[in-house]
């Protein structure tokens, strides 16, 4: 920034101090006018530009009015006046998390530096959470995409196993259909083919209990693993995008 | 620079600045003089200065100085009182912390 000229600088203080009472603004302006002539001619333009801008001089002049209670305590008004600058020595820790935003606003707000970073803060979490949200998104999808395979998985071992269960079946009653009939001709024939349909059948029926078995147990099991899972990252995602 | 200047001892130096001055002094070279002792942003002194005056610990004259009105700053009674005390509870506070850094290499 270029430094305004001597004429500038006391007519924006001026302006920047009407609120003050006629004496109190006479008494400031006249000090800084007496403080610029007594810096010397030459170092003018040096001695303006490390005054600092008129809004934190006049920021300090009313820091300094109204700051009376704690006169003789170690945290003056002091150290939240020049919060902006880099020169200045009371304000040594508290200077460098505040930069230069600080200066032009100072006047209104004692302390804008804590507001800004903090509303920046929440700009760059809403930032973020958006920037994440196709990650989140996919990996919400690819989640569900793998938890639909196994449930495809699952459905289709059942199927089979349904299938094969049905085949024994009526491979079994057919055998022994088949034994009843054999059993007039040859009854050897007959015994061995209703001895192998009983067999089957028999097969047929511990299929049934596997199946029985698993869709009572298991699937239900499964089922409610993959629900609380999905309400898990749903709600997570809806969580992240709240804050 | 590495310490914090507190309120009371920013007050104190200034005073001690003002006080070697017996016909007074303006606010440009008290903060040279006062920089040259704490580093100070040149717009800080305007308010420790107006409340020292309000506090009657300093006493201001205009003068003519160069064809323009100058402010000079003279420490009052009070304002010498305030300052003896300072001085008092720096020399005690200083002689502490020396004691505890010098006492502390010693052992």
């Amino acid at each position: 920034m270029k430094t305004m000229s001597r004429w500038e600088f006391m007519r924006r203080l001026e302006e920047l101090l009407a609120d003050l009472s006629p004496s109190e603004r006479e008494e400031a302006l006249m000090y800084y006018d007496s403080y610029i002539s007594d810096s010397g001619k030459e170092n003018e333009a040096a001695v303006l530009e490390a005054l600092g801008t008129p809004e934190k001089v006049a920021a300090t002049i009313k820091e300094g009015l109204d700051g009376g209670g704690g006169e003789f305590t170690e945290a003056g008004f002091r150290s939240n006046a020049e919060s902006g600058g880099g020169n200045q020595v009371m304000s040594y820790h508290s200077a460098a998390g505040s930069g230069q935003g600080t200066e032009q606003t100072a006047q209104n707000n004692p302390n804008p530096g804590k507001r800004q970073r903090s509303s920046g803060e929440i700009a760059i979490i809403i930032i973020l959470v958006i920037l994440a949200s196709p990650l989140l998104i996919g990996l919400g999808g690819g989640l569900l995409g793998v938890l639909l395979g196994i449930a495809g998985a699952i459905f289709g071992v059942a199927v089979a196993f349904v299938a094969v269960f049905l085949a024994l079946l009526l491979g079994g009653f057919s055998l022994v259909i088949a034994g009843f009939i054999a059993l007039f001709g040859s009854p050897l024939v007959g015994l061995s083919l209703l001895s192998a349909g009983l067999l089957t059948t028999g097969f047929g029926a511990i299929f049934l209990a596997i199946i029985v078995l698993v869709c009572g147990k298991l699937i239900p099991f499964l089922w409610n693993g993959i629900c609380d899972l999905f309400r898990k990252i749903t709600s997570r995602k809806k969580g992240a995008k709240n804050d | 620079m590495v310490f914090n200047t507190g309120a009371a001892l920013l007050d104190a130096i200034v005073l001690a600045v003002v006080s070697r001055e017996p016909q007074g002094t303006y606010g440009y070279k008290i903060t040279q003089e006062v920089r040259t002792a704490i580093e100070l942003s040149e717009s800080t002194l305007y308010p420790v200065l107006r409340r020292l005056q309000k506090d009657e610990c300093l006493d201001v004259y205009d003068m003519e100085f160069a064809g323009r009105n100058r402010r000079y700053y003279q420490v009052t009674e009070k304002g010498r009182r305030q300052l003896n005390l300072y001085e008092g509870e720096w020399r005690n506070y200083s002689a502490k912390i020396t004691n505890i850094f010098e006492g502390g290499k010693m052992e």
